[in-house]
């Protein structure tokens, strides 16, 4: 059977199933700020390759009946990791109406290496060059029109950040067509091309392309096949494959690419210009200087600190000081008090509000005036982290340390994003290359990686006793990533994968998108921390009113007070701790400045409360993302052995007699 | 065998593990150098594509930034950082231009 994939718009396409326009193209070229230009619709943008690892989509302006889909960046195919194959599949969709590849005008080889495999596909297809600016800045001329004339399609520039350029990219929508040009390939790829066309399902790319992919070994295309097939022909299909492939003397995607090379080279010379050998920009220098054994140290030293004077002394300091202790705990808090208590006449409702436990006074309080200061800050300070394009660079200094948990430097950004929020950064794994390595990280940001509130919380406490006990509870943390992670890696079958990074250009933040990333943040812990703050309030409440608290106290007293050591309270804190461990942080928080905990006390329930699981969103987002087996897995480790931790180390602790 | 114009990276050039040294490497260039690219020798897949994607393969040019902590290079105008191991499957020889992004250099394969 043959078919005819001249028309763009697939059949299935009704006016119910509006048309898509895919951005696809190399990670950290701009894809997410050029979405938010077209839609008005912010998606995070941060200067670091895998930013986006989910597709985003939106009505286009203007032409509402148009969505408009942001991607994850795509190096080649066949895809690498699992955010890549989210593109693939994206292309793969039914309704693709058309794809605008943005690429990066300073690495136009690169570009047009995507370029020509994107044409291959045989959608309608726009090029967009953006980061006109960089290119311009290093004195590079483009020369567009040879470009233009032999692909047959748009070629536009843009710098997406000062909104340059996308008046004509909306313009080039309109005459949109696909690609007039295709390399041709070494006789023996062609002739399989050719014996597989004929076995292919209809699909909305072109089956050359749908060809191309499968033989160069992508993954996802063999999937998709495989479900559109009966197993004979995907058989066939595979048979195929493996025939050229014992034919040439390399892997088919090499052959591939060094074909589109030759091409791409011709272009090349016709279309770039560039004045030779300017000074290197300041940027460069210092970009240099960050990954340098010697003087990366000093710089991270120095950008530790920035972090921890702004969210530690500054905001969980002075920010939390003034919200909490004066302006809820002397006039928000009395105030409301002492309307309720005269509005309302029954004690259950009070109670419930303003009391020990109230809603209120302990679930709003502690959310709004204990945690929104650390989170705030810390959001700030990271989305200027992240615009700087410092954190590639720190993947490189801590790649010796990752080593030997079987991981690369790679693995760095999530767990700094971890840092942020654990939920957040357990998505963010799919930029791992291996399932070892995304398994690994994921348990270790469950176990280990504390979040930025309940960082803020065990720091404020911490701070509080001595910088020794702050060392203790770092030390231990520390020792257990490296333990676990050291064990895990061995028990878990595979080998380590090495390091393999592209480092993009230090960039100035730009405070827009600081801002802006900052709210929707925000807005997102909001929303997830908020109502489990509540919900665990209203728990503690309700096993309070009934009197079923001192029962659960007593029943945990072998755990919380002989292996422990600490009061019979903390189970409380521990309880609610399923919910989000920041809350039961917080709880501990509570208790200390009453007075109840000793030094040693306050170590141990800190160090107990960071192995924990983070919090049931976290919980949820582990078993989306690896199964629920494997998150149970993970869970029925991390509970007893934080509890096996905490318990060492009071004895440890006691046992050297140390008092903070 | 004396190659012109190759400055060796001195530490990795002796401490080379594994057999003796016959070709060069991308690990053994110093900091500083433009190569050309000749081939890649025994390095997964996947890597490869990866690294062929960003314009590292045969007949181009590149530049070594650094060897420490990790090997840095300077493809058109990317940086890609990558361990020594990576870096020994890369097979490289001296640049005898002056050296812009493309260098007409042919491809002898490895
Ligand atoms: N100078 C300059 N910087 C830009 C331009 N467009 C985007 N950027 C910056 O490039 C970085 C990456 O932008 P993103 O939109 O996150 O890139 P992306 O393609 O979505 O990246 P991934 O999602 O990781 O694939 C950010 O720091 C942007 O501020 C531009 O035209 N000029
Ligand atoms: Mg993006």
């Amino acid at each position: 059977m043959a078919h005819c994939h001249s028309t763009p718009m697939p059949s299935s396409t009704t006016h119910a199933d509006p048309p898509r326009i895919l951005l696809v193209g190399n990670p950290n070229v701009g894809k997410s700020v050029l979405f938010h230009r077209l839609t008005g619709q912010y998606v995070t943008v941060s200067n670091y390759p895998g930013t986006t690892v989910e597709v985003a989509q939106g009505s286009l302006r203007h032409r509402p009946h148009w969505l408009v889909i942001d991607t994850p960046g795509i190096v080649t195919f066949p895809a690498r990791s699992e955010d890549e194959e989210v593109t693939v599949r994206a292309l793969l969709d039914d309704h693709v109406g058309a794809v605008i590849q943005v690429g990066d005008a300073k690495n136009l080889q690169r570009t047009l290496h995507l370029t020509l495999q994107l044409a291959e596909l045989g959608l309608p297809l726009v090029l967009v060059l953006n980061m006109l600016d960089e290119a311009q800045a290093i004195g590079v001329e483009l020369n567009l029109e040879p470009l233009r004339r032999t692909l047959g399609i748009p070629v536009v520039t843009t710098i997406a950040t000062r909104d340059q350029g996308v008046d004509e990219l909306l313009h080039a929508l309109e005459r949109v067509q696909p690609a007039l040009f295709h390399p041709t390939y070494p006789p023996e790829i062609e002739e399989g091309v050719q014996a597989i066309l004929p076995l292919l399902p209809p699909a909305t790319i072109s089956a050359r392309g749908l060809a191309l992919l499968f033989l160069s070994g992508e993954a996802s295309v063999a999937t998709w096949l495989r479900s559109h097939l009966d197993p004979d022909t995907f058989q066939r299909l595979e048979y195929i494959r493996q025939d050229l492939q014992a034919r040439l003397a390399e892997p088919v995607a090499s052959v591939l690419q060094r074909a589109r090379e030759n091409v791409i080279r011709g272009w090349f010379n016709q279309v770039w210009r560039q004045e030779q050998h300017q000074r290197e920009p300041l940027n460069v220098r210092l970009g240099h200087l960050a990954t340098h054994p010697l003087w990366g140290i000093p710089i991270l030293a120095l950008v530790l600190y920035g972090l921890y004077w702004f969210v530690g002394v500054f905001g969980a300091g002075t920010l939390v000081g003034f919200l909490e202790g004066t302006l809820f705990g002397q006039i928000i808090n009395p105030w409301v008090a002492s309307h309720l208590e005269r509005w309302i006449p029954w004690p259950f409702v009070q109670q419930m509000l303003v009391g020990d436990y109230g809603l209120w006074t302990m679930g709003a309080t502690y959310a709004l005036a204990l945690l929104l200061p650390i989170v705030v800050t810390f959001f700030i300070a990271f989305g200027i982290l992240e615009d700087s394009g410092y954190l590639p660079r720190l993947a490189v200094l801590t790649n010796q340390f990752f080593s030997r948990i079987g991981l690369n430097g790679q693995a760095v950004l999530p767990m700094v994003l971890g840092l942020g929020c654990v939920t957040m950064a357990t998505i963010t794994t799919r930029i791992l290359s291996r399932p070892r390595e995304r398994i690994l990280v994921t348990f270790l940001l469950a176990l280990a990686i504390p979040c930025s509130a309940q960082l803020g919380v065990v720091m404020g406490m911490l701070a509080g006793i001595s910088f020794g006990a702050t060392l203790i509870w770092a030390g231990v943390v520390v020792v257990v990533l490296l333990i676990v992670g050291w064990l895990a890696a061995r028990v878990l079958p595979g080998e380590r994968a090495p390091l393999i990074v592209e480092l993009p250009p230090l960039r100035w933040p730009v405070l827009s998108n600081v801002l802006i990333k900052t709210l929707a943040r925000l807005e997102w812990y909001i929303k997830e921390a908020v109502p489990l703050f509540l919900l665990g309030t209203f728990l503690l409440f309700m096993l309070d009113w009934f009197h079923l608290l001192p029962t659960i106290i007593r029943l945990a007293e072998p755990v919380v007070t002989h292996w422990l050591g600490l009061p019979p309270e903390a189970a409380a804190a521990f309880l609610v701790g399923f919910l989000r461990r920041d809350f039961a942080a917080t709880n501990l928080f509570v208790m200390e400045s009453r007075g109840l905990l000793s030094s040693v006390q306050v170590v141990v329930a800190m160090v107990t409360i960071t192995l924990f699981v983070p919090c049931i969103a976290s919980v949820f987002m582990m078993i989306k993302e690896r199964g629920l087996k494997t998150a149970l897995g993970m869970l029925a480790f991390i509970f007893p052995f934080a509890l096996f931790v905490g318990g060492v180390l009071y004895r440890l602790l006691t046992l050297v007699g140390w008092h903070g | 065998m004396l190659i012109p114009h190759l400055r060796f990276h001195r530490a990795r050039y002796r401490h080379s593990p594994g057999k003796p040294f016959t070709r060069p490497t991308l690990c053994h260039v110093a900091p500083g150098q433009e190569v050309t690219i000749l081939g890649f020798e025994a390095l997964p897949l996947d890597y490869q594509h990866y690294l062929q994607a960003y314009g590292v393969m045969p007949g181009r040019t590149v530049r070594v930034l650094a060897q420490r902590p990790v090997t840095i290079i300077q493809v058109e105008h990317t940086e890609l950082a990558f361990e020594p191991q990576i870096a020994r499957c890369i097979l490289v020889k001296p640049n005898s231009g002056k050296g812009g992004p493309l260098n007409e250099t042919q491809t002898p394969s490895s």
